[in-house]
This record gives C-alpha cells, structure tokens and sequence, in this order.
C-alpha cells in the first residue's frame, strides 16, 4: 500500500478522527483526574476520633492504624484538635516495636517512634519555614493543626525513605470530669502518597503526541482529497 | 547540454520537461511542509519563550497551596522540583523543533523551488508566466542558501 493509497482510504480518516479525539480525552481529561484524584490515596480519615483517658497508659486503649510505605512513597497525616482540657499525642511507630509494646500494654508516653516532620504553613514565608524535622511525636495541647509529613526517617526537614509497615499511635488526656473512661477526642486523616501526577505526565505527553501527529496526518489526507477532487 | 541561440530555443527549453500537474504538486506540497514546518518552529520557539512565566506562575500556585495547609514542605519541594523539570524541558524542546522545523522548512522549499523550476521549464505555459516562475523560484533559492549557509540570517515574523 502506498502512501497515496493509505491517505486516501476511508479507514486512514475514521482511524485519525479516533486518534485526534483519543488525544483530547488524554490531555483535557484523563491527566487533570489523575493529577487530582490520584495524588494521595487516604486510608482512614475522621473528624472527632475518639479514644479514652486509659490510651495514655494502655496501648491497648490508644487509637492505632497501621499503614505500610513502599521505596519513595511518604505520608501525609493531618493531626489537630479542638477540645478543652485534651492533650494528645501522635507517634509514628515501626510495626515490630509496635507489636512488642502492644504485647506488654506499654504507656504511649514510653514508645520512641519514628522521626518526622510536621508543619504549621504561615503565609507569605518560604518553605520549609513553618516546619520542624527530626521530631518523634507531637503533642497538642487544647487546639492546634498541623501537616505530618513521614518517610521513615529525617534529617532536619529533609525526608529519609525508609521503607515498611509502620503504625500511627494517638493516645492522650481528657481533665475535665477525669476518669479511665473519660472520652479523649481529636481529628486525624492519614493519606498515602500516590503516583498520580507522574501517571499523568505520561498522559499528557501521549495526549500531545496524538494531537500533533494526526492534526499532520488530517492535514494531508485533507489536502490529497482536495487535489484529486480538483482533478477528477 | 548547452542553449543553441542560433535555434531559437532558449536555456529552459533544452531542459527535461516536468508534467505541469507534478510541478504543481511538488509546489503545493513543499508550501504545505514549509508551513507545518516553520509553525512548528514558532510555537516551540513560543513555549520555550514562555517558560518563565509559566514557571512563575506554577510556583505561585504551589505556594499558595502550601500556605493554606494542602501539603506540607516535602511535597511543596517535590513539586518545585517537578515545576523545574518541566521548566528545563520547555526550554530544550526548543532545540530539538527547531532542527525537525528548519530541516522540514529547507526540505519544503527545496520542493517549492524544484516545483518553479519545473514549471518555468514546462513549454506548454506562456513565456512571461515562465519568467515569473523562474524568478519567484531564484528568489526561493537566494533564501534558502542566506539560510543554510549564514547562521546570523533570520527572517523576523511578529505573530503576538
């Protein structure tokens, strides 16, 4: 089959009309999904989360979820309160350790933790103002907010990946009307880092290549239509 | 094969004759290759001009995320970064369109100027219009040799 030929067919116009739309689907909508929705992929999320004053010297008692990273994957952990008389205390913990201090029922207040670094963004600064690194938990005291960012480990705000299965420990304190069942509350939503923006980079740049070769190809089979139209 | 004044026939005539259709072919094409071509310059001439400013733009918007808390400083750098790439790429895409654009433009008006010269060759057209073909086609070559053989010329198109 010649070039002629092949521009001329009726399949060779149906199959670059399929293209060329193939391409805008890429570009206008399949890449801004995935850039949007397929980012970060949230594991457990709650607002007012529960646990009870006992967290504190029970592990057992304390809220836990565990979550496993893969080589440069992070997670993303929102962790703020917003109750009176409550501090509570968030720590990331390796699975192992865990498991060894939930045997025993270990105090939270005894369990190390994995470093990380949280975040409290103020306007106008340059990042990474606003964040501190190298900390193993994060206590808040009444109110506060914050963005945890975790790798495995830190140097100063600098993410080490490490990966494997860790778990997210929150226990705390309740003083108002205090007893081992008094209701500790906070909020908390723990995100795994997806590779959605590397996905649709591909995506786009397939959705481009589409576009620009076969608005050629339209082009021409355009043109060698008119011609032999002209002709006969 | 040398023109014989004495005959009467001038220089085009002792040419090879080109069907008039296949010159006129030739024409259309290379103009078609020279205009894809030279767009293909210009718009990736444009894009790498832009990157600057896109790159601004990005940045502030990364900031801006940050500062209302939808990520914290790993992902505000990671997305810098990534800003960057795309910034760098936007910037060399430049250099490889402009060698596919100035070698799709120089093949075009090659087959521009082949297709003048076929047609001022062809004896079934009047003598004046072969004429004008074989100049428009003289001129196309005098473009094409400042453009292959002097780096510093350059034709300047305002498109903004």
């Amino acid at each position: 089959m010649t070039l002629m030929t092949w521009l001329t067919a009726k399949k060779t116009m149906k199959h670059t009309v399929i293209f060329l739309l193939v391409g805008m689907v890429c570009v206008l909508i399949a890449a801004p999904i995935l850039r949007t929705y397929a980012t970060s992929l949230s594991i457990y999320g709650r607002m007012g989360q529960t646990t009870t004053n006992n967290s504190a010297t029970n592990i057992k008692e304390a809220f836990y979820q565990p979550f496993s990273l893969m080589d440069g994957q992070k997670a993303t952990i929102r962790f703020s309160a917003n109750f009176p008389n409550h501090s509570v205390t968030l720590k990331i913990v390796p699975q192992g350790e865990f498991e060894a201090r939930f045997a025993a029922n270990s105090s939270g207040g005894s369990v190390t933790g994995s470093r990380f670094v949280y975040c409290q963004p103020r306007y106008g600064s340059n990042p990474p103002t606003g964040c501190t690194g190298d900390v193993t938990s994060r206590n808040i005291a009444n109110d506060d907010a914050y963005i945890i960012e975790f790798a495995g480990w830190t140097s100063t705000t600098n993410l080490i990946y490490v990966p494997g299965n860790y778990v997210v420990l929150v226990y705390g304190t309740n003083s108002t009307n205090a007893s081992a069942s008094t209701i500790v509350r906070f909020n908390i939503d723990i995100a795994i880092e997806m590779p959605g923006r590397l996905i649709a980079r591909y995506v786009d740049i397939a959705g481009y290549a589409l576009l620009v070769g076969f608005s050629t190809v339209f082009l021409f089979i355009v043109l060698v239509r008119s011609t032999n139209e002209g002709r006969s | 094969m040398a023109s014989d004044p004495s005959s009467g026939r001038g220089f085009l005539d002792t040419l090879p004759q080109v069907d008039k259709a296949k010159a006129m072919r030739l024409l259309i094409f290379g103009l078609i290759l020279t205009i894809i071509a030279v767009t293909i310059l210009l718009a990736s001439r444009t894009v790498s001009a832009g990157a600057t400013n896109w790159q601004n733009l990005a940045q502030q918007e990364n900031s801006l995320n940050f500062w209302s808390g939808l990520y914290g400083s790993t992902e505000y750098a990671q997305r810098n970064n990534e800003i960057l790439l795309t910034v760098y790429w936007m910037r060399h895409q430049a250099t490889i369109f402009s060698v596919v654009g100035r070698i799709g433009m120089n093949v075009g008006l090659l087959m521009m100027i082949l297709g003048f010269i076929f047609l001022a060759m062809n004896n079934t057209i009047d003598e004046k219009t072969r004429h004008v073909f074989l100049i428009v086609g003289a001129a196309l070559v005098l473009i094409v040799m400042f453009g292959v053989f002097f780096a510093g010329f350059n034709l300047t198109i305002n498109y903004s």
